[in-house]
């Protein structure tokens, strides 16, 4: 037997399905949380059933990639019993996909659930009138009181115990609500979303009690706050601030002690491999590679990723992020993200590592995949910001120089990313009410979102730091020195500059030391400086690339990388006074 | 009228959505359709969105769907 979740976004389809399940999938409060089929098979009182759980959609006929995934369900599975899940706060808009999802042959249950929002919204439900007039079970939910999980465990069991006519449903729907809406002929509704939409607002208008008071709580207060655009934006750029220090600081703070712990480990692993290999490059490349592959991962990725997932889940949990996409919507059509990437985009000053995995909370591909290019390669990480500065000191660098030339590259980049990736232009954005993170939801995802760093980013970077090491150790990138000529002529610096800049793709921030022993002119140092910090994603950040989108994703933003990085040298070289 | 000229607490009533069809199919299943009572609750800065209360549901549209969102001020 198998039983489906379906339901408009944020409606609360995964909370219940994981209760009923057991599975732990992502549950956010915000649209657009699931965009895949999660499937989940039980043992139902001696049945095997499967659950699926389906990405939120608002209608089945329009086209998306989240319909076209559910109607592919629909086709390949054998389908029993649909599960929709509705927002009884917002009945009206969900049960305009009830009404289509009665047109199917398929019995369905309706689970109106988050009941006791809609009651602190002052909107009391007659399920029963409700059930009568759709002419299928209607069960009150509620996620936070755990309300009506037996009823809808019970009208499974009814089902499984008599089949599909244990559950009765009308084949269309009662034509009481159609005489009213004086468009009845039997109830042949056809696929008319309009249509649709104005029997379920006469459906809601019978069965939602209005009149009761609004609770207006401090929740309510401080979301019509958030809302408005002043001080709306400045309250989401404090927030996202203390969430980039809160990132910056646990870094700092676990980097010491973790560093410490790991020492002995360290020196003991190298040790061993020294003795157990005879001397030579293997040995050399080995003993150096394996420690540094862990120190960085614990140290770095490890805590920056733990804070990152506490932070993705407190913003999608809360209702905030929908509005940061709101209220930074302007600034980022500029260069073709939406206004959600601001969190990424601004977790990547403090590590680009976690800001990686954060780029998650973009559902939609072609533009994770911009937001992804411009932190490899324009935003600088703390690291790197740090070495920046103390070589623009060394070498009396233009900051103001350095700076512009950045801001030139995100908006160039931006725009060229955005024409060869055109994206719907189309914004509508649903703000969910604000609501405060459940502990058992937030441990679930931190839970979830964290365990990749053992199973996925540790054996890559341990892999890649053999890699690199052996590269470094090798000398290959000696014989790029025969390459002055080029060098100077092109980007105006000497071969060994470019060397550095070359560097950056093994360790990012190392390449900037480099330059450091060098003795370069200030316009020597512009041109190396710039093509350095808007070049490559370090190596862990390059890793969990890999792990985001593919080793294919990876090797188009190191071309872009590259790219960039030469097109700002010879620019530079084009423009700079001699 | 269209939504975008509308001002913030100003009421209307959506008469017509011209866009194509897709589009408008999109719009209409998330609840934005003829004949729905909308309430402007604030307009961004430099032509951002407007975010609009549809009764207990709050939505942000873009400029250019609201451009397109004809609406009967009430």
């Amino acid at each position: 037997m198998a039983i489906i979740f379906i339901g408009q976004p944020n409606t609360g389809k995964s909370v219940i399905f994981n209760s009923l399940t057991g599975a732990e999938n992502i549950v956010s409060n915000y649209a657009g949380t699931s965009m895949e089929i999660s499937k989940a098979e039980v043992d139902w009182e001696g049945n095997k059933v499967i659950f699926y759980d389906t990405p939120g959609v608002y209608s089945l006929h329009t086209s998306d990639q989240a319909i076209e995934l559910v109607n592919k369900l629909f086709q390949e599975e054998k389908i029993d019993l649909i599960i929709n899940v509705v927002d009884a706060s917002r009945l009206e808009v969900n049960l305009a996909l009830t009404l289509e999802l009665l047109e199917f042959s398929h019995p369905v249950v309706v689970a109106l659930n988050q009941v006791d929002l809609a009651e602190n919204l002052g909107l009391k439900i007659d399920s029963q009138a409700l059930a009568g007039l759709l002419g299928c079970p209607v069960i009150k939910t509620s996620i936070h009181s755990r309300q009506g999980q037996k009823e809808l465990k019970a009208v499974i069991n009814s089902y499984l115990a008599t089949g599909i006519t244990g559950i009765k449903r009308s084949a269309s729907i009662s034509c009481t609500a159609c005489a009213n809406a004086g468009s009845c002929s039997n109830c042949s509704m056809g696929d008319d979303i309009m249509e649709r939409s104005q029997r379920a607002r006469i459906i809601a208008e019978q069965v939602v009690d209005t009149a009761n008071n609004k609770h207006y709580g401090w929740l309510e207060k401080m979301q019509t706050l958030i809302d408005a655009p002043f001080p709306g934006v400045f309250i989401l750029l404090l927030v996202g601030y203390l969430g980039f220090v809160l990132l910056l600081k646990s870094i700092q703070l676990a980097e010491g002690p973790l560093t410490a712990l790991l020492q002995p480990l360290n020196h003991y692993i190298a040790a061993s491999i020294k003795s157990l290999l005879s001397p030579g490059l293997l040995s050399n490349i080995l003993s150096l590679a394996i420690p540094e592959g862990l120190i960085v991962p614990f140290t770095i990725v490890m805590p920056a990723m733990l804070m990152v997932s506490i932070i993705m889940a407190l913003l999608e949990d809360s209702g905030l992020l929908p509005r940061y996409s709101v209220a930074f919507a302007r600034v980022g059509s500029l260069v073709g993200i939406s206004g959600e990437a601001v969190i990424p985009l601004s977790l990547g000053f403090g590590c680009r590592t976690p800001a990686v995995v954060a780029s998650r909370m973009i559902t939609r591909e072609r533009e994770r995949f911009i937001v992804i290019t411009i932190l490899s390669i324009v935003i600088p990480c703390a690291a790197t910001l740090g070495i920046l500065t103390s070589v623009i000191a060394t070498f009396h660098v233009s900051p103001a120089i350095i700076v512009a030339t950045m801001l030139i590259t995100l908006v160039v980049l931006g725009l060229i990313l955005n024409h060869l990736l055109p994206q719907e232009k189309l914004f509508v954005c649903e703000l969910p009410p604000l609501r405060i993170p459940t502990w058992g939801n937030l441990l679930n995802k931190v839970k979830i979102r964290f365990t990749g760093f053992f199973t996925e980013v540790l054996p890559l970077l341990l892999v890649m730091s053999i890699a690199v090491r052996a590269l470094l150790e090798s000398g290959v990138l000696e014989h790029l020195y025969a390459l002055e000529g080029i060098s100077r002529t092109l980007f105006g610096i000497p071969a060994e500059a470019l060397v550095a800049v070359l560097v950056t793709i093994f360790q990012r921030y190392l390449a900037p030391l480099i330059l450091l022993h060098m003795t370069l002119t200030p316009r020597e140092a512009t041109i190396a400086i710039a093509m350095i910090s808007l070049s490559l994603p370090c190596l862990p950040a390059a890793v969990m690339i890999i792990r985001e989108i593919g080793a294919r994703g990876l090797l188009k933003i190191l071309g872009m990388g590259f790219l960039t990085s030469f097109i700002v040298g010879i620019g530079l070289n084009m423009v700079l006074p001699l | 009228m269209t939504i975008n000229e509308l001002l913030p607490g100003q009421k209307a009533t959506i008469i017509k959505i011209n866009k194509g069809e897709a589009a408008r199919n999109r719009l209409m299943a998330m609840g934005i359709t003829p004949g729905t009572s909308i309430t402007i609750l604030a307009r961004h800065p430099f032509r951002g969105p407007v975010t609009v209360d549809l009764g207990n549901n709050r939505m942000a549209i873009g400029q250019e769907i609201a451009r397109a969102i004809e609406v009967k001020p009430q």
